[in-house]
Protein backbone atom coordinates (compact mmCIF):
# COMPACT_ATOMS: atom_id res chain seq x y z
CA UNK A 1 0.00 0.00 0.00
CA UNK A 2 2.79 2.38 0.90
CA UNK A 3 4.34 1.99 -2.52
CA UNK A 4 1.07 3.07 -4.08
CA UNK A 5 0.86 6.16 -1.94
CA UNK A 6 4.39 7.05 -3.00
CA UNK A 7 3.43 6.63 -6.61
CA UNK A 8 0.32 8.76 -6.18
CA UNK A 9 2.39 11.43 -4.48
CA UNK A 10 4.91 11.31 -7.28
CA UNK A 11 2.16 11.64 -9.87
CA UNK A 12 0.61 14.63 -8.14
CA UNK A 13 3.96 16.37 -7.70
CA UNK A 14 4.84 15.77 -11.33
CA UNK A 15 1.46 17.16 -12.34
CA UNK A 16 1.97 20.32 -10.34
CA UNK A 17 5.47 20.80 -11.76
CA UNK A 18 4.18 20.38 -15.29
CA UNK A 19 1.51 23.01 -14.61
CA UNK A 20 4.28 25.61 -14.41
CA UNK A 21 6.08 24.71 -17.61
CA UNK A 22 4.03 27.08 -19.82
CA UNK A 23 5.01 30.07 -17.70
CA UNK A 24 8.49 30.03 -19.21
CA UNK A 25 8.47 27.59 -22.13
CA UNK A 26 8.12 28.54 -25.79
CA UNK A 27 5.04 27.68 -27.83
CA UNK A 28 7.16 25.09 -29.62
CA UNK A 29 7.88 23.26 -26.36
CA UNK A 30 4.27 23.62 -25.29
CA UNK A 31 3.21 22.07 -28.58
CA UNK A 32 5.46 19.10 -27.90
CA UNK A 33 4.12 18.98 -24.35
CA UNK A 34 0.56 18.77 -25.62
CA UNK A 35 1.44 15.94 -27.97
CA UNK A 36 3.28 14.05 -25.23
CA UNK A 37 0.27 14.29 -22.91
CA UNK A 38 -2.26 13.45 -25.60
CA UNK A 39 -0.35 10.35 -26.70
CA UNK A 40 0.47 9.41 -23.12
CA UNK A 41 -3.25 9.50 -22.42
CA UNK A 42 -4.16 7.51 -25.55
CA UNK A 43 -1.46 4.91 -24.94
CA UNK A 44 -2.55 4.66 -21.30
CA UNK A 45 -6.08 3.95 -22.49
CA UNK A 46 -4.78 1.30 -24.91
CA UNK A 47 -2.66 -0.19 -22.12
CA UNK A 48 -5.69 -1.08 -19.99
CA UNK A 49 -6.91 -3.44 -22.68
CA UNK A 50 -3.63 -4.35 -24.36
CA UNK A 51 -1.20 -4.25 -21.46
CA UNK A 52 -3.24 -5.38 -18.49
CA UNK A 53 -5.88 -7.59 -20.09
CA UNK A 54 -3.45 -8.77 -22.79
CA UNK A 55 -5.88 -8.19 -25.69
CA UNK A 56 -3.81 -6.40 -28.29
CA UNK A 57 -5.97 -4.07 -30.31
CA UNK A 58 -4.41 -2.76 -33.50
CA UNK A 59 -7.49 -0.73 -34.31
CA UNK A 60 -7.81 1.88 -31.60
CA UNK A 61 -8.10 4.46 -34.33
CA UNK A 62 -11.72 3.36 -34.50
CA UNK A 63 -12.38 4.77 -31.03
CA UNK A 64 -10.18 7.81 -31.59
CA UNK A 65 -12.17 8.58 -34.72
CA UNK A 66 -15.51 8.14 -33.03
CA UNK A 67 -14.47 10.61 -30.35
CA UNK A 68 -13.15 13.14 -32.87
CA UNK A 69 -16.09 12.90 -35.26
CA UNK A 70 -18.91 12.78 -32.73
CA UNK A 71 -17.86 15.82 -30.71
CA UNK A 72 -17.01 17.80 -33.84
CA UNK A 73 -20.22 16.87 -35.62
CA UNK A 74 -22.29 17.87 -32.59
CA UNK A 75 -20.36 21.14 -32.38
CA UNK A 76 -20.69 21.97 -36.08
CA UNK A 77 -24.27 20.90 -36.61
CA UNK A 78 -25.89 21.72 -33.27
CA UNK A 79 -23.47 24.05 -31.53
CA UNK A 80 -23.00 21.61 -28.67
CA UNK A 81 -19.78 22.32 -26.82
CA UNK A 82 -17.05 19.67 -27.18
CA UNK A 83 -16.97 19.51 -23.40
CA UNK A 84 -20.33 17.75 -23.69
CA UNK A 85 -19.82 16.16 -27.09
CA UNK A 86 -16.70 14.53 -25.70
CA UNK A 87 -18.79 12.42 -23.32
CA UNK A 88 -21.30 11.54 -26.03
CA UNK A 89 -18.45 10.31 -28.23
CA UNK A 90 -16.94 8.43 -25.31
CA UNK A 91 -20.22 6.65 -24.57
CA UNK A 92 -20.71 5.73 -28.23
CA UNK A 93 -17.13 4.44 -28.42
CA UNK A 94 -17.58 2.55 -25.16
CA UNK A 95 -20.71 0.83 -26.45
CA UNK A 96 -18.96 0.08 -29.75
CA UNK A 97 -15.99 -1.37 -27.87
CA UNK A 98 -18.25 -3.44 -25.70
CA UNK A 99 -20.04 -4.80 -28.76
CA UNK A 100 -16.79 -5.67 -30.56
CA UNK A 101 -15.52 -7.31 -27.41
CA UNK A 102 -18.73 -9.24 -26.96
CA UNK A 103 -18.56 -10.62 -30.49
CA UNK A 104 -14.87 -11.51 -30.27
CA UNK A 105 -14.69 -12.88 -26.75
CA UNK A 106 -18.00 -14.72 -27.02
CA UNK A 107 -16.48 -16.79 -29.81
CA UNK A 108 -13.07 -17.13 -28.22
CA UNK A 109 -11.26 -14.81 -30.62
CA UNK A 110 -7.98 -13.75 -29.06
CA UNK A 111 -4.32 -13.08 -29.74
CA UNK A 112 -3.45 -12.37 -33.36
CA UNK A 113 -7.05 -12.99 -34.43
CA UNK A 114 -8.36 -10.33 -32.10
CA UNK A 115 -5.73 -7.93 -33.46
CA UNK A 116 -6.86 -8.71 -37.01
CA UNK A 117 -10.51 -8.13 -36.20
CA UNK A 118 -9.71 -4.73 -34.69
CA UNK A 119 -7.64 -3.72 -37.74
CA UNK A 120 -10.46 -4.77 -40.03
CA UNK A 121 -13.09 -2.84 -38.12
CA UNK A 122 -11.01 0.34 -37.95
CA UNK A 123 -10.33 0.03 -41.67
CA UNK A 124 -14.03 -0.52 -42.33
CA UNK A 125 -14.74 2.66 -40.37
CA UNK A 126 -12.51 4.59 -42.80
CA UNK A 127 -14.76 3.57 -45.67
CA UNK A 128 -17.99 4.06 -43.79
CA UNK A 129 -16.95 7.59 -42.79
CA UNK A 130 -15.80 8.31 -46.34
CA UNK A 131 -19.28 7.54 -47.57
CA UNK A 132 -21.26 9.59 -45.09
CA UNK A 133 -21.66 13.04 -46.59
CA UNK A 134 -23.14 14.47 -43.40
CA UNK A 135 -19.73 14.22 -41.78
CA UNK A 136 -17.86 15.51 -44.77
CA UNK A 137 -17.16 12.25 -46.58
CA UNK A 138 -13.61 11.93 -47.85
CA UNK A 139 -13.08 15.65 -47.35
CA UNK A 140 -13.36 15.29 -43.60
CA UNK A 141 -14.58 17.73 -40.99
CA UNK A 142 -13.17 21.01 -39.84
CA UNK A 143 -13.63 22.47 -36.38
CA UNK A 144 -14.64 26.08 -37.03
CA UNK A 145 -12.74 28.70 -35.06
CA UNK A 146 -15.15 30.59 -32.82
CA UNK A 147 -12.60 32.52 -30.82
CA UNK A 148 -10.72 31.98 -27.62
CA UNK A 149 -13.36 30.48 -25.34
CA UNK A 150 -12.80 27.90 -22.66
CA UNK A 151 -16.43 26.77 -22.75
CA UNK A 152 -16.12 25.49 -26.30
CA UNK A 153 -12.61 24.10 -25.71
CA UNK A 154 -10.95 26.59 -28.04
CA UNK A 155 -7.90 28.48 -26.96
CA UNK A 156 -6.03 31.37 -28.49
CA UNK A 157 -2.67 29.90 -27.55
CA UNK A 158 -1.40 26.35 -27.30
CA UNK A 159 -1.19 26.69 -23.53
CA UNK A 160 -4.90 26.02 -23.04
CA UNK A 161 -4.70 22.75 -24.94
CA UNK A 162 -1.56 21.89 -23.01
CA UNK A 163 -3.48 22.08 -19.75
CA UNK A 164 -6.44 20.07 -21.02
CA UNK A 165 -4.18 17.27 -22.26
CA UNK A 166 -2.11 17.39 -19.08
CA UNK A 167 -5.21 16.87 -16.95
CA UNK A 168 -6.30 13.98 -19.17
CA UNK A 169 -2.91 12.26 -18.93
CA UNK A 170 -2.78 12.89 -15.19
CA UNK A 171 -6.19 11.31 -14.63
CA UNK A 172 -5.30 8.44 -16.97
CA UNK A 173 -2.20 7.59 -14.95
CA UNK A 174 -4.08 7.88 -11.65
CA UNK A 175 -6.76 5.56 -12.98
CA UNK A 176 -4.12 3.05 -14.06
CA UNK A 177 -2.48 3.26 -10.65
CA UNK A 178 -5.80 2.42 -9.08
CA UNK A 179 -6.45 -0.42 -11.53
CA UNK A 180 -3.00 -1.92 -11.00
CA UNK A 181 -3.72 -2.38 -7.30
CA UNK A 182 -7.39 -3.32 -7.45
CA UNK A 183 -9.25 -6.57 -7.82
CA UNK A 184 -10.23 -5.45 -11.33
CA UNK A 185 -6.58 -5.01 -12.26
CA UNK A 186 -5.56 -8.39 -10.89
CA UNK A 187 -8.43 -9.96 -12.79
CA UNK A 188 -7.22 -8.35 -16.02
CA UNK A 189 -3.70 -9.62 -15.39
CA UNK A 190 -4.99 -13.12 -14.65
CA UNK A 191 -6.84 -13.08 -17.96
CA UNK A 192 -3.68 -12.03 -19.77
CA UNK A 193 -1.52 -14.59 -18.01
CA UNK A 194 -3.76 -17.64 -18.21
CA UNK A 195 -7.42 -17.44 -19.04
CA UNK A 196 -8.40 -21.01 -18.14
CA UNK A 197 -6.67 -20.79 -14.79
CA UNK A 198 -8.43 -17.49 -14.14
CA UNK A 199 -11.85 -19.00 -14.89
CA UNK A 200 -11.11 -21.92 -12.60
CA UNK A 201 -10.35 -19.47 -9.79
CA UNK A 202 -13.67 -17.72 -10.06
CA UNK A 203 -12.69 -14.91 -12.43
CA UNK A 204 -15.46 -13.93 -14.81
CA UNK A 205 -13.01 -13.56 -17.69
CA UNK A 206 -15.66 -12.45 -20.17
CA UNK A 207 -16.80 -9.64 -17.91
CA UNK A 208 -13.23 -8.57 -17.14
CA UNK A 209 -12.33 -8.34 -20.82
CA UNK A 210 -15.55 -6.50 -21.68
CA UNK A 211 -14.95 -3.95 -18.94
CA UNK A 212 -11.40 -3.46 -20.17
CA UNK A 213 -12.34 -2.86 -23.80
CA UNK A 214 -15.26 -0.61 -22.86
CA UNK A 215 -13.13 1.55 -20.58
CA UNK A 216 -10.27 1.63 -23.06
CA UNK A 217 -12.54 2.67 -25.93
CA UNK A 218 -14.29 5.26 -23.76
CA UNK A 219 -11.00 6.92 -22.83
CA UNK A 220 -9.59 6.74 -26.35
CA UNK A 221 -12.63 8.62 -27.67
CA UNK A 222 -12.02 11.40 -25.15
CA UNK A 223 -8.51 11.62 -26.57
CA UNK A 224 -10.16 11.82 -30.00
CA UNK A 225 -12.05 14.96 -29.02
CA UNK A 226 -8.84 16.58 -27.72
CA UNK A 227 -7.15 15.62 -30.98
CA UNK A 228 -9.94 17.23 -33.02
CA UNK A 229 -9.95 20.43 -30.98
CA UNK A 230 -6.19 20.84 -31.26
CA UNK A 231 -5.63 19.98 -34.90
CA UNK A 232 -9.05 21.39 -35.92
CA UNK A 233 -9.27 19.06 -38.87
CA UNK A 234 -9.87 15.37 -39.41
CA UNK A 235 -10.59 13.09 -42.32
CA UNK A 236 -11.47 9.39 -42.23
CA UNK A 237 -7.91 8.23 -42.85
CA UNK A 238 -6.30 10.60 -40.38
CA UNK A 239 -8.25 9.36 -37.37
CA UNK A 240 -9.74 5.94 -38.19
CA UNK A 241 -6.75 4.83 -40.25
CA UNK A 242 -3.86 2.58 -39.37
CA UNK A 243 -1.58 5.55 -38.66
CA UNK A 244 -3.06 6.59 -35.32
CA UNK A 245 -3.87 2.97 -34.41
CA UNK A 246 -0.25 1.94 -34.72
CA UNK A 247 1.12 5.11 -33.12
CA UNK A 248 -0.96 4.63 -30.00
CA UNK A 249 0.34 1.17 -29.39
CA UNK A 250 3.93 2.04 -30.29
CA UNK A 251 4.11 4.42 -27.36
CA UNK A 252 2.82 1.73 -25.04
CA UNK A 253 5.17 -0.93 -26.39
CA UNK A 254 8.27 1.26 -26.32
CA UNK A 255 7.51 2.46 -22.81
CA UNK A 256 6.59 -0.96 -21.46
CA UNK A 257 3.14 -2.43 -21.70
CA UNK A 258 1.28 -3.65 -18.67
CA UNK A 259 3.04 -1.09 -16.49
CA UNK A 260 1.48 2.04 -15.02
CA UNK A 261 4.04 4.47 -16.41
CA UNK A 262 5.11 2.68 -19.57
CA UNK A 263 2.75 4.43 -22.00
CA UNK A 264 3.56 7.86 -20.61
CA UNK A 265 7.29 7.17 -20.73
CA UNK A 266 6.94 5.89 -24.29
CA UNK A 267 5.20 9.09 -25.33
CA UNK A 268 7.76 11.20 -23.49
CA UNK A 269 10.59 9.52 -25.41
CA UNK A 270 9.07 9.17 -28.86
CA UNK A 271 7.06 12.34 -29.35
CA UNK A 272 10.00 14.74 -28.95
CA UNK A 273 12.18 12.52 -31.16
CA UNK A 274 9.52 12.51 -33.85
CA UNK A 275 8.98 16.26 -33.60
CA UNK A 276 12.63 17.23 -33.50
CA UNK A 277 13.76 14.96 -36.31
CA UNK A 278 10.91 16.27 -38.41
CA UNK A 279 11.73 19.88 -37.69
CA UNK A 280 15.45 19.40 -38.27
CA UNK A 281 15.46 17.05 -41.20
CA UNK A 282 12.26 17.22 -43.20
CA UNK A 283 13.49 20.30 -45.09
CA UNK A 284 16.91 19.04 -46.14
CA UNK A 285 16.43 15.28 -46.27
CA UNK A 286 12.80 14.50 -46.95
CA UNK A 287 11.89 11.25 -45.23
CA UNK A 288 15.08 11.08 -43.17
CA UNK A 289 13.12 11.84 -40.03
CA UNK A 290 10.96 8.78 -40.56
CA UNK A 291 14.04 6.70 -41.22
CA UNK A 292 15.61 7.74 -37.92
CA UNK A 293 12.33 7.27 -36.09
CA UNK A 294 12.06 3.77 -37.50
CA UNK A 295 15.66 3.00 -36.60
CA UNK A 296 15.03 3.99 -32.98
CA UNK A 297 11.99 1.76 -32.84
CA UNK A 298 13.97 -1.19 -34.18
CA UNK A 299 16.77 -0.63 -31.68
CA UNK A 300 14.43 -0.39 -28.73
CA UNK A 301 12.62 -3.54 -29.78
CA UNK A 302 15.91 -5.36 -30.23
CA UNK A 303 17.49 -4.41 -26.94
CA UNK A 304 14.46 -3.76 -24.77
CA UNK A 305 11.73 -6.10 -25.93
CA UNK A 306 9.77 -5.39 -22.77
CA UNK A 307 10.01 -1.66 -23.27
CA UNK A 308 11.99 0.90 -21.37
CA UNK A 309 10.21 0.31 -18.07
CA UNK A 310 10.31 -3.43 -18.57
CA UNK A 311 14.10 -3.23 -18.59
CA UNK A 312 14.23 -1.05 -15.50
CA UNK A 313 11.82 -3.43 -13.78
CA UNK A 314 14.00 -6.47 -14.39
CA UNK A 315 17.16 -4.60 -13.40
CA UNK A 316 15.52 -3.82 -10.06
CA UNK A 317 15.05 -7.62 -9.91
CA UNK A 318 11.56 -8.31 -9.63
CA UNK A 319 9.33 -6.81 -7.06
CA UNK A 320 5.63 -6.47 -7.37
CA UNK A 321 3.82 -4.26 -9.74
CA UNK A 322 5.88 -5.20 -12.73
CA UNK A 323 3.82 -7.84 -14.45
CA UNK A 324 4.74 -6.70 -17.87
CA UNK A 325 5.54 -9.21 -20.53
CA UNK A 326 3.55 -9.53 -23.66
CA UNK A 327 2.96 -12.53 -25.76
CA UNK A 328 2.75 -15.14 -23.07
CA UNK A 329 0.44 -17.77 -24.49
CA UNK A 330 -1.64 -19.51 -21.86
CA UNK A 331 -1.34 -23.28 -21.83
CA UNK A 332 -4.80 -24.33 -22.87
CA UNK A 333 -6.54 -27.17 -21.11
CA UNK A 334 -8.90 -27.99 -23.91
CA UNK B 1 -27.63 -36.14 0.53
CA UNK B 2 -24.22 -36.25 -1.07
CA UNK B 3 -22.17 -33.13 -1.57
CA UNK B 4 -21.55 -33.95 -5.22
CA UNK B 5 -23.75 -36.16 -7.35
CA UNK B 6 -22.88 -37.15 -10.89
CA UNK B 7 -25.84 -38.68 -12.72
CA UNK B 8 -25.64 -40.47 -16.07
CA UNK B 9 -23.01 -38.07 -17.33
CA UNK B 10 -22.24 -38.59 -21.03
CA UNK B 11 -19.95 -36.76 -23.42
CA UNK B 12 -19.56 -37.28 -27.14
CA UNK B 13 -16.77 -35.67 -29.12
CA UNK B 14 -18.13 -36.14 -32.62
CA UNK B 15 -18.70 -39.86 -32.90
CA UNK B 16 -16.37 -40.70 -30.05
CA UNK B 17 -17.82 -41.42 -26.64
CA UNK B 18 -15.45 -39.96 -24.07
CA UNK B 19 -17.68 -40.62 -21.08
CA UNK B 20 -20.79 -42.82 -21.10
CA UNK B 21 -23.56 -42.88 -18.52
CA UNK B 22 -21.27 -42.19 -15.58
CA UNK B 23 -22.81 -41.93 -12.12
CA UNK B 24 -21.14 -41.63 -8.75
CA UNK B 25 -21.40 -39.62 -5.58
CA UNK B 26 -19.01 -37.83 -3.31
CA UNK B 27 -20.07 -37.52 0.32
CA UNK B 28 -18.92 -34.66 2.48
CA UNK B 29 -15.54 -35.18 4.14
CA UNK B 30 -14.49 -38.03 1.84
CA UNK B 31 -11.56 -38.46 -0.47
CA UNK B 32 -12.77 -40.15 -3.63
CA UNK B 33 -10.37 -41.39 -6.29
CA UNK B 34 -11.18 -41.47 -9.98
CA UNK B 35 -8.82 -43.78 -11.84
CA UNK B 36 -8.54 -45.43 -15.21
CA UNK B 37 -6.08 -45.96 -18.04
CA UNK B 38 -5.13 -43.18 -20.44
CA UNK B 39 -8.13 -41.94 -22.37
CA UNK B 40 -10.61 -43.42 -19.91
CA UNK B 41 -12.39 -40.07 -19.63
CA UNK B 42 -11.16 -38.87 -16.26
CA UNK B 43 -10.15 -35.36 -17.28
CA UNK B 44 -13.25 -35.04 -19.45
CA UNK B 45 -15.31 -35.86 -16.37
CA UNK B 46 -13.44 -33.19 -14.41
CA UNK B 47 -14.00 -30.66 -17.15
CA UNK B 48 -17.73 -31.39 -17.17
CA UNK B 49 -18.05 -31.13 -13.41
CA UNK B 50 -16.13 -27.86 -13.25
CA UNK B 51 -18.04 -26.27 -16.13
CA UNK B 52 -15.26 -26.17 -18.71
CA UNK B 53 -17.18 -28.35 -21.14
CA UNK B 54 -20.86 -29.03 -21.43
CA UNK B 55 -22.04 -32.62 -21.00
CA UNK B 56 -23.90 -34.16 -23.94
CA UNK B 57 -26.37 -35.47 -21.37
CA UNK B 58 -26.63 -36.19 -17.68
CA UNK B 59 -26.40 -33.88 -14.68
CA UNK B 60 -23.99 -32.75 -12.05
CA UNK B 61 -25.48 -31.68 -8.73
CA UNK B 62 -23.51 -29.91 -6.05
CA UNK B 63 -25.02 -29.04 -2.67
CA UNK B 64 -28.37 -30.03 -4.14
CA UNK B 65 -28.16 -27.55 -7.04
CA UNK B 66 -27.57 -28.53 -10.61
CA UNK B 67 -24.34 -27.19 -12.08
CA UNK B 68 -25.25 -27.81 -15.72
CA UNK B 69 -24.72 -24.70 -17.81
CA UNK B 70 -22.82 -22.84 -15.12
CA UNK B 71 -19.60 -21.16 -16.21
CA UNK B 72 -16.37 -22.33 -14.53
CA UNK B 73 -16.09 -19.11 -12.55
CA UNK B 74 -19.62 -19.55 -11.24
CA UNK B 75 -18.92 -23.15 -10.26
CA UNK B 76 -15.83 -21.96 -8.42
CA UNK B 77 -17.65 -19.20 -6.56
CA UNK B 78 -20.26 -21.79 -5.59
CA UNK B 79 -17.63 -23.78 -3.69
CA UNK B 80 -16.15 -26.27 -6.14
CA UNK B 81 -12.53 -25.64 -7.07
CA UNK B 82 -10.21 -27.59 -9.34
CA UNK B 83 -6.58 -27.84 -10.33
CA UNK B 84 -5.24 -28.82 -13.73
CA UNK B 85 -3.25 -31.85 -14.82
CA UNK B 86 -0.65 -29.51 -16.26
CA UNK B 87 0.06 -26.73 -13.77
CA UNK B 88 -1.48 -23.43 -14.81
CA UNK B 89 0.30 -20.62 -12.99
CA UNK B 90 0.13 -16.93 -13.87
CA UNK B 91 3.83 -16.81 -14.75
CA UNK B 92 4.63 -13.09 -14.68
CA UNK B 93 3.28 -12.31 -11.23
CA UNK B 94 4.46 -13.44 -7.81
CA UNK B 95 3.33 -16.57 -6.00
CA UNK B 96 1.40 -14.41 -3.55
CA UNK B 97 -0.36 -12.57 -6.35
CA UNK B 98 -1.20 -15.89 -8.00
CA UNK B 99 -3.01 -16.95 -4.87
CA UNK B 100 -4.64 -13.53 -4.49
CA UNK B 101 -6.50 -14.08 -7.76
CA UNK B 102 -8.31 -16.98 -6.08
CA UNK B 103 -8.79 -15.08 -2.82
CA UNK B 104 -10.57 -12.25 -4.63
CA UNK B 105 -13.64 -14.49 -5.04
CA UNK B 106 -14.56 -13.83 -1.43
CA UNK B 107 -12.29 -10.92 -0.49
CA UNK B 108 -12.91 -7.99 -2.79
CA UNK B 109 -10.42 -5.69 -1.22
CA UNK B 110 -6.74 -6.08 -2.05
CA UNK B 111 -5.53 -5.98 1.55
CA UNK B 112 -7.87 -8.76 2.65
CA UNK B 113 -7.09 -10.83 -0.42
CA UNK B 114 -3.37 -10.45 0.22
CA UNK B 115 -3.76 -11.57 3.82
CA UNK B 116 -5.85 -14.58 2.80
CA UNK B 117 -3.33 -15.47 0.08
CA UNK B 118 -0.50 -15.25 2.61
CA UNK B 119 -2.32 -17.69 4.90
CA UNK B 120 -2.88 -20.12 2.05
CA UNK B 121 0.76 -20.01 0.97
CA UNK B 122 1.71 -20.78 4.53
CA UNK B 123 -0.82 -23.60 4.60
CA UNK B 124 0.92 -25.33 1.70
CA UNK B 125 4.37 -24.56 3.11
CA UNK B 126 5.36 -21.85 0.65
CA UNK B 127 5.32 -18.71 2.76
CA UNK B 128 8.93 -17.92 1.99
CA UNK B 129 8.21 -18.05 -1.75
CA UNK B 130 5.56 -15.31 -1.59
CA UNK B 131 7.57 -12.80 -3.61
CA UNK B 132 8.98 -15.21 -6.18
CA UNK B 133 7.68 -14.94 -9.71
CA UNK B 134 5.63 -18.02 -10.53
CA UNK B 135 7.71 -18.66 -13.66
CA UNK B 136 10.77 -19.18 -11.41
CA UNK B 137 9.21 -21.91 -9.26
CA UNK B 138 10.11 -25.61 -9.63
CA UNK B 139 7.39 -28.14 -10.39
CA UNK B 140 6.78 -29.30 -6.83
CA UNK B 141 6.19 -25.75 -5.71
CA UNK B 142 4.01 -25.03 -8.72
CA UNK B 143 1.86 -28.00 -7.67
CA UNK B 144 1.64 -26.59 -4.17
CA UNK B 145 0.87 -23.19 -5.62
CA UNK B 146 -2.00 -24.70 -7.62
CA UNK B 147 -3.44 -26.10 -4.42
CA UNK B 148 -2.96 -22.79 -2.58
CA UNK B 149 -4.73 -20.91 -5.40
CA UNK B 150 -7.66 -23.31 -5.30
CA UNK B 151 -7.82 -23.21 -1.48
CA UNK B 152 -7.93 -19.42 -1.54
CA UNK B 153 -11.35 -19.64 -3.18
CA UNK B 154 -12.55 -21.40 0.00
CA UNK B 155 -13.95 -24.49 -1.69
CA UNK B 156 -16.01 -27.18 -0.01
CA UNK B 157 -14.77 -29.68 -2.53
CA UNK B 158 -11.48 -29.68 -4.34
CA UNK B 159 -10.90 -31.56 -7.57
CA UNK B 160 -7.25 -32.46 -8.04
CA UNK B 161 -6.20 -33.58 -11.51
CA UNK B 162 -3.08 -35.74 -11.25
CA UNK B 163 -1.49 -33.75 -8.50
CA UNK B 164 1.32 -36.30 -8.12
CA UNK B 165 2.24 -36.51 -11.80
CA UNK B 166 5.85 -35.56 -12.49
CA UNK B 167 6.93 -35.63 -8.86
CA UNK B 168 9.49 -37.98 -7.34
CA UNK B 169 8.68 -40.38 -4.51
CA UNK B 170 9.60 -37.98 -1.71
CA UNK B 171 7.66 -35.13 -3.28
CA UNK B 172 4.62 -37.35 -3.79
CA UNK B 173 4.75 -38.17 -0.11
CA UNK B 174 4.77 -34.48 0.76
CA UNK B 175 1.78 -33.71 -1.41
CA UNK B 176 -0.09 -36.70 0.06
CA UNK B 177 0.45 -35.43 3.56
CA UNK B 178 -0.85 -32.04 2.52
CA UNK B 179 -4.03 -33.55 1.06
CA UNK B 180 -4.59 -35.64 4.19
CA UNK B 181 -4.17 -32.56 6.38
CA UNK B 182 -6.57 -30.51 4.33
CA UNK B 183 -9.08 -33.34 4.41
CA UNK B 184 -8.88 -33.34 8.21
CA UNK B 185 -9.71 -29.64 8.07
CA UNK B 186 -12.97 -30.59 6.39
CA UNK B 187 -12.27 -30.25 2.67
CA UNK B 188 -13.75 -32.96 0.48
CA UNK B 189 -11.59 -34.26 -2.36
CA UNK B 190 -12.12 -35.81 -5.73
CA UNK B 191 -8.81 -37.02 -7.15
CA UNK B 192 -7.91 -38.06 -10.62
CA UNK B 193 -4.72 -40.05 -10.38
CA UNK B 194 -2.29 -42.09 -12.32
CA UNK B 195 0.14 -42.78 -9.51
CA UNK B 196 -1.50 -45.82 -7.94
CA UNK B 197 0.08 -45.34 -4.57
CA UNK B 198 -1.62 -41.98 -4.23
CA UNK B 199 -5.13 -43.23 -4.82
CA UNK B 200 -4.73 -46.43 -2.86
CA UNK B 201 -3.34 -44.87 0.28
CA UNK B 202 -5.49 -41.79 0.25
CA UNK B 203 -8.97 -42.58 -1.06
CA UNK B 204 -11.89 -43.71 1.00
CA UNK B 205 -13.53 -44.97 -2.16
CA UNK B 206 -12.44 -45.41 -5.74
CA UNK B 207 -14.31 -45.14 -9.02
CA UNK B 208 -12.67 -46.94 -11.94
CA UNK B 209 -13.25 -45.82 -15.52
CA UNK B 210 -12.36 -47.62 -18.71
CA UNK B 211 -13.25 -46.34 -22.19
CA UNK B 212 -15.54 -43.77 -20.61
CA UNK B 213 -17.56 -46.19 -18.56
CA UNK B 214 -17.54 -47.03 -14.89
CA UNK B 215 -16.34 -50.60 -14.48
CA UNK B 216 -15.95 -50.74 -10.74
CA UNK B 217 -16.47 -48.77 -7.56
CA UNK B 218 -15.62 -49.45 -3.93
CA UNK B 219 -12.93 -49.37 -1.29
CA UNK B 220 -9.31 -49.50 -2.48
CA UNK B 221 -9.12 -53.11 -1.31
CA UNK B 222 -12.23 -54.14 -3.15
CA UNK B 223 -11.33 -52.33 -6.35
CA UNK B 224 -7.80 -53.61 -6.39
CA UNK B 225 -9.08 -57.17 -6.34
CA UNK B 226 -11.85 -56.69 -8.86
CA UNK B 227 -10.88 -58.94 -11.80
CA UNK B 228 -12.34 -56.48 -14.28
CA UNK B 229 -10.18 -53.70 -12.95
CA UNK B 230 -7.11 -55.86 -12.95
CA UNK B 231 -7.78 -56.83 -16.51
CA UNK B 232 -8.63 -53.40 -17.85
CA UNK B 233 -6.37 -51.16 -15.94
CA UNK B 234 -3.62 -53.01 -14.20
CA UNK B 235 -3.04 -55.84 -16.58
CA UNK B 236 -3.29 -59.35 -15.20
CA UNK B 237 -0.87 -58.76 -12.40
CA UNK B 238 -1.74 -58.46 -8.76
CA UNK B 239 -1.89 -54.97 -7.42
CA UNK B 240 0.62 -53.93 -4.84
CA UNK B 241 -1.30 -53.09 -1.73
Amino acid sequence: MKAVDRQVTFTVVLFVVLLFIPTFASQYIINIGFMVFLYAFLATAWNILGGYAGQHSLGHGLFLGIGAYVSTYLFVSAGITPWLGMWVGAVIAGVTGWFIGYLCFRYGIKGAYFALVTIALAEAAVYVATNIQAIGGAGGLEVPWKGNNFWIMQFGSRTGYYYVALVAAFLGVLLTLWIARSRFGYYLISVRENEDAAEALGVNTMKAKLMAITLSAFMTAIGGTLYAQYFTYMNPRSVFGEGPSVQILLFAIIGGIGTVWGPAVGALILVPIAEITRAELSGSFAGANLLIYGLILVLVMLFMPKGVLGILGSLGKGKKNSPGEIGHEPVGSK
Amino acid sequence: MSLLEVNSLTKYFGGLVAVRDLSFQVEEGMIIGLIGPNGAGKTTTFNMISGFILPSSGTVRFKGETLNGMKPHEVCAFGLARTFQIVQPFPEITALENVMIGAFVHYHNTTDARRKAGEMLKRVGMARRADTMARDLPLLELKRLEIAKALATEPQILLLDEVAAGLNAVEVEEVLDLVKDLNKDGITFLLVEHVMKVVMSLSHRIVVLNFGEKISEGTPQKVSHDPQVLKAYLGEEVLVA
